[in-house]
């Protein structure tokens, strides 16, 4: 199919193909970090309502921003 | 860029190349004077001004000093000076001295209140107590504070500020200018049919189908895009056109409107919403509790996954606000070199040496910019297109990009 400036259409998916994988794969680092940081924050914040004297809830929330960081990006990675 | 490529139908003769490019000397030419002119009458009048300081100073300038004595010449401080343009403001700065003042508009628990801008500043910028009908107001860091007559802040009044800004303006001029150039648009069409598009269509139109097509189609899939294809693209003009609109530096451009977190927070609050109200079971099922996977493993993965759900509109904000923001920063610290070399206006070999190279850089982040702007508008799009993709597909069967 021939688009309006005379680029076909192969064309013109090989100019995007970059821009593409630059949205879906630069995406999944702003969500890495904003898992680990909704993490942190929140058992920061619930360890700072408890006031316990062993800091559980940060701890999870590291644990937790980790993994989800990882099993975004395990997700996306497995896509086609 | 689309006027003018839309005025030479879409492609661009050897002579108006030419004249183009004669064009961006004459007023690459004017941006080389401009800076000197202003700090030279900055300096001639030495009148503190938060744009163009008056004092001999570096960019190293300490905030307390900048703060100091009101009529006191300040020093040049640029993180000051970018902060504050890239941030909302009450009054739309033109040029030197000269400001369009903006309606203010309140909400305070004593009922509306109506003002000029311009009355919350005097003749040099500075900010002045107004007096209102229900309290005393006064613009600090354009917020707009209720005050008592000592100049305190009035802590239990209650308002909230619903003026139209310089960013607000900018957001409805975008709004009306996209409204006029499409419904101009689907009029052409209605009236000649399907025929070869004139005018700007010309030029739309290529686009407003690689957003069907490359974005759409391909990321939601044959069978629902139709539904979101407004959306998207509204999505991706307005976006488009108001990251142009603030790389033009003159009135009335020049807003950081997409660089402002608000406005990516809107956007992505509203693809969060379609995402969340147009998911089918299977998205729901994958979350709440996803097929083949241990009850165990289970425990950990559902609140991931529902926080997953949150978080990729988060992510989709911070990318168009960093990326939009950063971009202005960047341009501005290029321009800032020339007022920081120079010693604003003091010393004129450093700032003519570093006025030819930090234009030059200017220049060039500001075509990267350019491409930035579409680029982006393309990538939240595309990655709302890919959400909206994964919350309306089938079974494992309809695989999407």
């Amino acid at each position: 199919m021939k688009l309006e400036d005379g680029i076909d259409k192969e064309e013109l998916e090989e100019i995007t193909g970059p821009a593409k994988s630059y949205a879906r794969f630069g995406a999944l680092g702003i969500q890495m970090v904003a898992f680990l940081a909704v993490g942190v924050i929140g058992g920061r914040w619930l360890d700072g309502k408890l006031a316990w004297k062993f800091p559980l809830f940060t701890l999870l929330g590291v644990a937790f921003g980790l993994l989800g960081s990882i099993w975004f990006l395990f997700k996306e990675a497995k896509r086609k | 860029m689309a006027t003018f490529a839309a005025a030479n139908g879409g492609t661009l003769a050897p002579m108006s190349l030419k004249r183009l490019l004669y064009n961006t000397f004459l007023f690459l030419g004017a941006l080389c004077v401009a800076p000197f002119a202003m700090a030279q009458e900055g300096a001639a009048h030495g009148i503190p001004d938060s744009t163009e300081a008056t004092a001999h100073s570096t960019a190293t300038a300490h905030e307390e000093e900048a703060h100091g004595s009101a009529h006191a010449p300040e020093k040049f401080n640029a993180g000051k000076l970018i902060m504050e343009h890239i941030g909302d403001a009450h009054s739309w700065h033109l040029w030197g001295h000269t400001s369009l003042p903006l309606p203010v508009i309140l909400w305070t628990d004593k009922g509306m209140e109506c003002f000029s801008s311009g009355k919350l500043m005097d003749e040099h910028h500075h900010a002045v107590p107004c007096q209102g009908a229900h309290y005393t107001y006064l613009l600090e860091h354009e917020k707009i504070q209720a005050v008592h007559t000592d100049g305190s802040v009035n802590e239990t009044a209650k308002l909230i500020d619903f003026s139209l800004t310089k960013n607000a303006a900018t957001l409805i001029a975008a709004c009306v200018l996209l409204l006029v150039v499409f419904i101009g648009m689907a009029r052409g069409y209605a009236q000649r049919g399907v025929s070869a598009p004139k005018g700007l269509a010309k030029f739309l139109e290529p686009i407003v189908l690689f957003v069907r097509d490359d974005i759409a189609k391909s990321a939601i899939g044959e069978k629902h895009y139709k539904r979101f294809l407004p959306y998207l693209l509204t999505l991706f003009f307005f976006i488009w056109s108001l990251n142009l609109i603030g790389l033009i530096p003159i009135f009335p451009f020049g807003a950081n409107v997409t660089g402002n977190i608000v406005t990516p927070l809107v956007l992505a609050a509203i693809t969060f919403l379609i995402v969340t109200f147009a998911a089918n079971r299977h998205y729901w099922r994958h979350i709440f509790a996803m097929p083949g996977i241990p009850a165990a493993v289970l425990v950990i993965l559902t609140p991931i996954e529902i926080m997953g759900h949150f978080i990729r509109p988060i992510v989709l904000m911070v990318r168009l606000f960093a990326n939009i923001m950063a971009g202005h920063i960047v341009l501005l610290v290029f321009f800032c070199l020339i007022f920081i070399f120079s010693k604003n206006g003091e010393s004129l070999i450093g700032g003519y040496a570093t006025s030819p190279f930090a234009l030059a850089f200017t220049i060039f982040i500001n075509c990267l910019e350019l491409l930035v702007g579409a680029l982006q508008a393309y990538v939240f799009t595309l990655l709302t297109s890919i959400y909206i993709g994964t919350a309306v597909a089938g079974g494992h069967d309809d695989h999407h990009h």
